[in-house]
């Protein structure tokens, strides 16, 4: 008789979860955003080929001066005006997870990565080059770079393809290269697409310069591209010895449509259909952005691909079907890259370049506050890293260039979610990205390293403190749900104050086992029996609340109880805001 | 329901403003439109010259439209030149040419030539006790062109060595429903002012020697300052020769409250003008307290609350309590509060019952020292003898006065 008074409370508990909010079913794990769509073709021509047809998007050319006057004014201001609010975004799944999808696989948050997997990033083996063992004169300059801070130069590699060479501004040697490439890096760790980036050490002698090329800077007109320029570029860059220190970035595979919006949707991409200021990675990945100072993270450092499934010898890149994948790019501008103007410097991390809110606040309380770029200071001897420092970084504070709309939108939710990846970066991996950086000067590495574990220290303090962050919820078994607390993990507080308490949601408490390693187990009443009533019948329904006494907020598993044969099946997870 | 309230506003920044301005900016990106601005715009080797259009609204005076033009390492590297033309109407043009050669980096040796026609500029008479009431119009041409060394030993010390030749005439003027000068002469406002008929053409010899502590951004913005001034004219036109000796001293206390350059500032300046010879000074090379033209060396302009040229007279003595804080990037915020007039032969008649206050909230960009944004909002008051009521509203803003 005693076996079933548990039982019935725990019945009495499930039948009155008519309020079931998850439905009997796996978690969507992958979106359908990667099966090929068709796009109707029409005539697109190229300089190469007037009567090119192309069944892809279209490709879209990013306004730069647009984007920024828009995110810096007129959206905010109509939005405003238009009192419009967003909510959590819909992208996530049952298991306050995102699935794979174009923009985003699941590595780190999924699975262990070891150091060397997350030092070769999106580079596949064939992808890294190999100076030492290239003739000279092998490696062909067919292009020159048009944009952006750095300067650069297109080269053609035989049996490697195309890699855009960057050069680095004389003033803050080494660190763009390291930061393109430590960004690349923990961008793919985390989940996202980027290219493949890799810092390379080689001999002048192995370019070799088209004749009759052009280039234009951001603004400005058409300038020859000759031997004078490229010198100029391996002049100002660092070398070690003879060889020069460029960054060179694999070239996307398919047909490039241009950058993702961070709002709206690609209108000619069928499997666009959430709106990106709404898709979860994209908020979140403010979280990551701040943890590297990401400042420039807005669209014209992305990219989208159409990838064709049609495979014809002539290989018509932008044939249909396909599907379009989309990118992060250029994270140059992490680690503390600085503007030219040290008053812009010192807020990039704290403050848009034109803030409204900030000026209006200084202006309204004359000042008498102390902002943090009045605070910031260099660190002698690592000027290379301009301001990036953990002293001074606020992770809910943080804000790139210019406002981004889906790092605008970003929830606890989301926050906390990327959270929950970014806690998986042991500190192996953090020094791992810190030597992927290759400095000439050791004391560089360390600093560097010892910056991105602090203020990531800080991201997980922030986030992984007021919603759960018991992550991993699995069923062990047919009654035991287990999980990992990552705060614990990572001991954000003693371990004294860890307290774990689960119960029903008619507040019968359940017993939780504890390991060593931050592991928990609840130990799973059954609720019903094999058989009879449908698999999703309301009796079967059970939630379960888990506390860490650390977090403001506690996780809820939903669960339907298939019977003591087929155990637990988990469907849903939420975390309560507190 | 605000949502609905809102809704109009919605609309107009929505669909009249963002959506139109956002595709044809885009479109005009698409068709290269911005490089071909920023060619026009900036132009030159390495696009280090250019133009820019200026504005600027003075409420009380005429405004000005106009063009500033910039060419760094115009003739040589370390050779800048600067050219600003502004206009309102055919009666009030303004040009400057100016060329700067850099040493170091920081000495510097300029060319300046300028040339004014306005019709619209104020008197109400000399003296401390001057009434807002014969507020009148004169009209000026004026040419000056001037060599400058500028020496920058010390922090923010700074030695000027300078010497020109100025021409000056002037006429009635006119602005809204204002009299003219010589119609409120006419009426016993005051007499014509010395120097109002004839006019003058005059070299100048001058020299401002600044011992300044502060260091420069983003040091701490402490530090003291005293400076001393001193110009001599003469009218060539006159005979027997006559000419004037203007004189200057200040001194000042920077407090930066925090290191962050919140600055806190007190600053006592004297300024002076003596006839050299048997004729008396022109009017417009008196003493002149008002508007917000810097001083003579760097302290904050003497009173902005009052309009340009509001209060001459043979001295003047103010003192200046301000506040400036940054509110965004090259952008600073200030407000201040002075006490002070004009008065007679060396400070002759000073009386602290005839001391007006002047109140002013400005925001300013420090990016150039040739061309800047500002806004000045400020008012001044009656003398403390009449009650020291508020009779002067000051309100400006614009990019690049002339």
């Amino acid at each position: 008789m005693s076996r079933w008074i548990p039982m019935l409370l725990v019945a009495s508990s499930a039948c009155a979860a008519s309020d079931r909010a998850f439905p009997l079913r796996e978690p969507v794990a992958v979106d359908t955003d990667l099966h090929p769509v068709s796009v109707a073709c029409r005539p697109s021509p190229t300089p190469k080929d007037p009567h090119n047809v192309s069944c892809a998007p279209d490709v879209y050319v990013s306004p730069i001066i647009w984007d920024g006057a828009d995110n810096l004014l007129f959206r905010p201001l109509s939005e405003a005006v238009g009192i419009e609010r967003h909510g959590e975004a819909i992208n996530a799944n049952s298991l306050d997870e995102v699935p794979d999808s174009a923009w985003f696989t699941n590595r780190l948050g999924g699975r262990p990565i070891g150091t060397e997997e997350l030092s070769r990033g999106a580079c596949s083996p064939a992808l890294i080059l190999d100076p030492d063992g290239s003739a000279d004169g092998t490696w062909l300059i067919d292009h020159g770079k048009t944009d952006g801070s750095s300067p650069g130069f297109r080269v053609n590699i035989p049996g490697k393809g195309k890699y855009l060479f960057k050069g680095e501004p004389p003033d803050q040697p080494e660190r763009p290269s390291a930061a393109s490439i430590i960004g690349a890096a923990a961008y793919n760790a985390v989940g996202f697409n980027t290219s493949c980036e890799q810092i390379v050490y080689f001999r002048p002698s192995l370019l070799k310069l088209a004749p009759g090329l052009t280039h234009q800077g951001n603004f400005g007109a058409m300038e020859p591209f000759d031997q004078k320029v490229v010198d100029k570029i391996l002049a100002d860059s660092p070398h070690r010895g003879e060889l020069v220190r460029m960054q060179a970035s694999a070239w996307l595979p398919g047909y490039l449509i241009g950058p993702f919006g961070y709002t709206g949707t690609r209108r000619d991409d069928p499997n666009d259909v959430i709106a990106h200021d709404d898709r979860r990675e994209l908020r979140g990945g403010r979280l990551l952005a701040a943890w590297l100072d990401h400042f420039d993270a807005r669209e014209q450092n992305s990219l989208d691909s159409w990838i064709t499934e049609v495979h014809t010898p002539k290989g018509n890149p932008s044939a249909s079907p396909g599907h379009v994948v989309h990118y992060y790019l250029d994270t140059s501008d992490c680690l503390g890259s600085e503007w030219a103007w040290e008053e812009i410097s010192r807020r990039l991390g704290y403050s848009y370049v034109a803030d409204w809110g900030d000026m209006a606040r200084d202006l309204i309380t004359l000042g008498i506050p102390q902002r943090p770029w009045d605070r910031v200071r260099r660190e002698h001897g690592m000027e290379i890293f301009g301001f990036f420092n953990v002293k001074n970084f606020v992770p809910d504070e943080w804000k790139n260039e210019y406002p981004n709309a889906a790092f605008s939108r970003m929830t606890e939710r989301d926050g906390a979610w990327m959270a929950r990846i970014l806690a998986r970066f042991t500190p192996e991996m953090v020094a791992t990205l810190g030597g992927m950086a290759k400095f000439s000067d050791p004391r560089k590495t360390a600093y560097l390293t010892s910056v991105l574990q602090g203020r990531l220290d800080k991201i997980l303090e922030r986030y992984l403190t007021r919603l759960s962050p018991i992550a991993d919820a699995h069923v062990v078994g047919t009654d035991q749900l287990c999980a990992v607390d990552l705060a614990e993990m990572h001991a954000l507080r003693p371990a004294a104050a860890f307290r774990y308490d689960a119960r029903l949601s008619n507040g019968v408490a359940l017993p939780v086992s504890h390991s060593a390693d931050a592991g928990i187990c609840v130990t799973l009443p059954h609720v019903a029996a094999d058989g009879g009533s449908p698999d999703d019948a309301p009796g079967r329904y059970a939630r379960v609340e888990i506390g860490d006494g650390v977090a403001r907020g506690g996780i809820v598993a939903h669960l339907y109880d298939l019977g003591a044969t087929r155990g637990y099946r988990l469907v849903g997870l939420d975390r309560p805001e507190p | 329901m605000p949502r609905v309230l809102l809704s109009p506003l919605y609309f107009v920044t929505e669909w009249l403003i963002r959506r139109p301005l956002g595709a044809a900016i885009t479109a005009a990106e698409r068709a290269d439109l911005p490089n071909t601005l920023y060619n026009f715009f900036a132009f030159g080797p390495d696009h280090k010259a250019g133009i820019v259009p200026t504005i600027f609204v003075d409420f009380g005076f005429n405004p000005s439209i106009g063009v500033y033009g910039f060419w760094n390492d115009a003739f040589f590297k370390g050779d800048d030149l600067r050219v600003h033309v502004s206009f309102w109407t055919d009666d009030w043009i303004g040009a400057s040419l100016v060329q700067r050669v850099r040493f170091h980096n920081k000495d510097s040796f300029q060319l300046k030539l300028l040339g004014v026609r306005r019709p619209d500029h104020v008197y109400y008479g000399n003296g401390p006790s001057s009434l807002e009431s014969a507020q009148s119009r004169y009209g000026e041409d004026k040419l000056d062109f001037g060599a400058l060394v500028d020496v920058l030993p010390w922090r923010s010390s700074k030695i000027d060595v300078g010497v020109g030749l100025r021409y000056a005439s002037f006429r009635d003027g006119h602005f809204g429903h204002d009299p003219g000068i010589v119609e409120e002469a006419a009426e016993g406002a005051f007499p014509l002012p010395d120097g109002f008929v004839s006019g003058y053409t005059a070299e100048y010899n001058d020299i401002l020697l600044a011992l300044d502590s502060r260091r420069p951004f983003p040091a701490d913005g402490s530090g003291v300052r005293v400076e001393a001034q001193a110009e001599q004219g003469n009218d060539v036109r006159q005979s027997p020769a006559s000419g004037w000796l203007h004189t200057a001293a200040g001194a000042g206390g920077f407090w930066d409250v925090n290191g962050n350059r919140r600055v806190i500032s007190f600053s006592v300046l004297t300024m002076f003008s003596d006839p050299l010879g048997p004729r008396p000074v022109p009017f417009t090379e008196l003493v002149t307290v008002g508007g917000d033209t810097p001083s003579p060396g760097d302290f904050p302009a003497p009173m902005p609350g009052f309009f340009p040229g509001r209060l001459v007279d043979r001295s003047a003595a103010v003192a200046t309590l301000r506040y400036k804080w940054p509110i965004g990037p090259w952008i600073d915020g200030s407000l201040q509060g002075a006490v002070g007039n004009v008065f007679g032969q060396h400070l002759e008649g000073f009386d602290t019952h005839l001391l007006r206050f002047s109140g002013a909230f400005g925001i300013e960009s420090d990016s150039s020292p040739d061309s800047s944004f500002e806004f000045i909002l400020g008012f001044g008051t009656e003398t403390f003898a009449h009650g020291a009521q508020i009779d002067s509203l000051r309100l400006a803003l614009g990019i690049t006065r002339f």
